[in-house]
């Protein structure tokens, strides 16, 4: 059986998935390296050696993500959109909204509902860190906890407090001064998630809203942007049937087996 | 060099210290006239228009008493006719090398121009201001609803307070009202020009010029329509940069009309054989705004990594209007303003920025329909706000058509406001969409 892999090497992760055209093999999830060939290689390297392979087995590998030009001895790059698209349709085919949220920019995809994982329209954030992981980052700093305890927090608070959402900058200085001026810490934090929300809501209404929405990226799992971003759609938003975070690395993934198997050119 | 996929974009030196105070014109002759002078003779002539246009900058600097300034959506025609040549300090820009033109940028914003403000009146508001330009007999300006184009004005009329401005008010309509209403108005600019210039007009040169006009349209719509063969003989990047020089500065001249002839019949020659651009055409795209100018390797680039050739640029291309029949030899003066009324009203990018956006939109359709278009994309100036406003109407209607279309900011001449990497980090995705749809279908 033959066996392809998709390499995404994002800002914040890299993640690789090793494929056989039915189901994932295995995958791993890296911090990102300065150099993005060696997030490439390494990523690789651990999801080959989950599998008991080693790079040299892989029959074709694609390359996705901003370091997609990077990754070494890739046959082919593809833009994340497309990837996320063949990814999300891989674990759910009834994706027709797919909204991915990564470190360092944001994008919504409206899917074919085919359920093949076509890209119908996109729109992307990529000159902003506002409504991106970045901009959470930046605010777990302020707070001092672990980015991961952000979802709880917005979702206990009782009431969202209004932040900016055009600046991240400006954003963190307003945080900053809510923080000293004593307020409900989760209140903050909700307000933090919301304007996240708000920014992705926009990126949406650029490119229609279908049901069923998705979301894919490493904010997925962020409960607190999640509920705000439901509450400004209107729409329940569903999680995906596997790991948010390496839908592009499986899309490229799947795409690398559509290539090898001459479905493309 | 900057790569996307290992394809090398140009990129540029900022840290070099740039002398702004050169000779404008001196400096385009040299680096631009020079390069083209370099290549082949059986190269050369794809670029005359740009050595013509160069041609006449030089020959403003040596009779400043025919430099008449001129609004670039103002038809040439006039100019010709009485005996001038037409400065447009904009068109500068569009031809000064990218690091030159940033350093004019930033001269300008050292003057106090606004950051929003893009190249095309930045890259020469120092020189205007410093008059480092050669100076104007007379001054031809409308009313373009467009930042730049306004402040314009005002600094030519705050630059050149001796130099009465005329302004031609574009009308808001096609019919046959606003022909007339444009025609009123020329033939009053007409008696403007004799008094600032001194010029009697001479209505033989007049037909003269109107004649060249006309048949330069008719050419161009011959060649428009060849280019809608697939694949496309002339992919539109190969001369964009100098069909846009020509039909924005050179009609009515005799030059352009015989490089347009041999034009035609090359890209006949072309469509006869079956030949297309460089590369393979697999999918055909229309910009529907602007495009990117300093650097048009982004278009090399899209044709190798996707096989997507421009095949139209809407704001570039002149809209074709059959010139009324008319006997040259004996036109009447009425005759003649009214066909230059009619060319004006169409002159490329005035005809988009004045009256209802459905001009705008309805002329994108045409232009993705005939041309075949897969998907269009809008690479919209950064502040050019009466055409971002026709953004999302446009990509609905295009829509309705089948038309996928890419909404992208740029700025034509500053890549520091977007980057060739960033623009194809666009672009990629949306060429992937369309090679897609086009395999399903």
């Amino acid at each position: 059986m033959a066996l392809v892999a998709g390499c995404d090497v994002g800002s914040v992760s890299g993640k690789a998935v090793l494929f056989d055209g039915e189901k994932i093999v295995s995958s791993a999830v890296i911090p990102a390296r300065p150099v993005p060939v060696v997030t490439a290689s390494e990523v690789l390297d651990l999801a080959a050696g989950q599998a008991g392979v080693t790079q040299a087995d892989i029959d074709y590998l694609v390359g996705t993500g901003y370091g997609r030009v990077k990754v070494p001895n890739a046959q082919k790059a593809v833009s994340e959109i497309t990837c996320h698209a063949k990814g999300a349709a891989f674990f759910n085919n009834d994706v027709a909204t797919l909204i991915d949220v990564g470190g360092q920019d944001s994008k919504v995809i409206s899917l074919g509902s085919d359920g093949s994982g076509r890209v119908m329209e996109f729109s992307m954030n990529d000159k902003c860190a506002a409504g991106t992981g970045r901009f959470l980052e930046v605010m777990a700093k302020v707070f001092e906890i672990p980015i991961e305890q952000f979802g709880e927090a917005a979702l206990r608070a009782k009431r969202c407090l209004a932040i900016s959402s055009q600046c991240t900058v400006f954003a963190e200085s307003e945080v900053v001064c809510l923080i000293g001026q004593e307020h409900d810490l989760d209140e903050i934090i909700a307000g933090i998630c919301d304007a996240v929300a708000a920014r992705v809501a926009t990126l949406v209404g650029r490119v229609g809203l279908r049901e069923k929405v998705y979301m894919s990226g490493g904010v997925a799992r962020n409960t607190g942007v999640r509920q705000k971003l439901e509450r400004r759609l209107g729409v329940k938003i569903w999680e995906l049937a596997g790991d948010p975070l390496i839908t592009g690395a499986l899309g490229a993934a799947v795409m690398a087996m559509e290539y090898l198997q001459g479905h493309r050119q | 060099m900057s790569s996307y996929k290992g394809f090398q974009f140009k990129t540029y030196d900022f840290s070099k210290k740039i002398d702004t105070t050169v000779d404008l014109i001196d400096l385009i002759d040299e680096l631009v006239g020079g390069d083209i002078k370099s290549r082949p003779e059986q190269v050369q002539w794809i670029f005359d228009p740009l050595l013509q246009a160069i041609e006449e900058l030089k020959f403003c600097q040596a009779n400043p008493d025919k430099v008449v300034y001129r609004h670039f959506t103002f038809a040439p025609e006039m100019i010709y006719a009485m005996d001038c040549v037409s400065f447009v300090p904009e068109a500068l820009t569009f031809i000064l090398p990218t690091e030159y033109l940033c350093a004019l940028v930033d001269e300008g914003r050292d003057l106090g121009m606004p950051d929003h403000w893009c190249g095309f009146l930045g890259g020469v508001l120092a020189p205007l201001m410093y008059k480092r330009l050669p100076q104007p007999k007379a001054i031809l300006h409308c009313n373009q609803p467009c930042d730049n184009s306004v402040a314009q004005g005002t600094v030519l009329a705050e630059t050149f307070p001796d130099t009465e401005m005329f302004i031609l008010d574009n009308p808001y309509t096609d019919d046959e009202e606003a022909v007339q209403f444009c025609a009123d108005q020329l033939r009053e600019g007409f008696s403007y020009m004799e008094r600032m210039t001194g010029n009697k007009l001479d209505l033989d040169r007049f037909r003269e010029v109107m004649k060249n006009s006309a048949r330069a349209y008719e050419l161009i719509y011959e060649i428009n329509e060849l280019k809608k063969v697939s694949p496309c003989p002339i992919p539109t990047s190969a001369i964009l940069r100098v069909t846009s020089v020509a039909f924005y500065a050179l009609t009515g001249t005799e030059r352009l009309v015989k490089w347009l002839e041999k034009h035609l019949a090359d890209a006949k020659e072309r469509v006869a054989k079956g030949i297309g651009g460089f590369r393979e055409e697999k999918l055909r795209v229309v910009w529907t705004m602007s495009w990117p100018v300093f650097d048009y390797s982004v278009y090399d680039w899209m044709e190798e990594e996707h096989g997507a050739i421009a095949v139209a640029y809407h704001s570039a291309e002149p809209f074709y209007q059959p010139p009324p029949d008319l006997d040259y030899s004996t036109a009447s003066y009425d005759e003649l303003l009214r066909l230059l009324a009619l060319r004006n009203n169409n002159h490329s990018m005035g005809r988009q920025g004045r009256g209802s956006l459905n001009t705008f939109v309805n002329d994108n359709i045409k232009w993705c329909q005939e041309f075949k278009a897969d998907g269009a994309i809008f690479a919209g100036h950064w502040q050019c706000q009466a055409n971002w406003s026709s953004a999302q109407i446009t990509k609905e209607k295009l829509a309705d058509q089948g038309i996928p279309m890419l909404m992208m900011m740029v700025d034509q001449l500053d890549p520091r406001v977007v980057s060739s990497d960033q623009m194809a980090s666009r672009l990629d995705p949306f060429l992937e969409m369309l090679t897609d749809r086009k395999m399903a279908r």
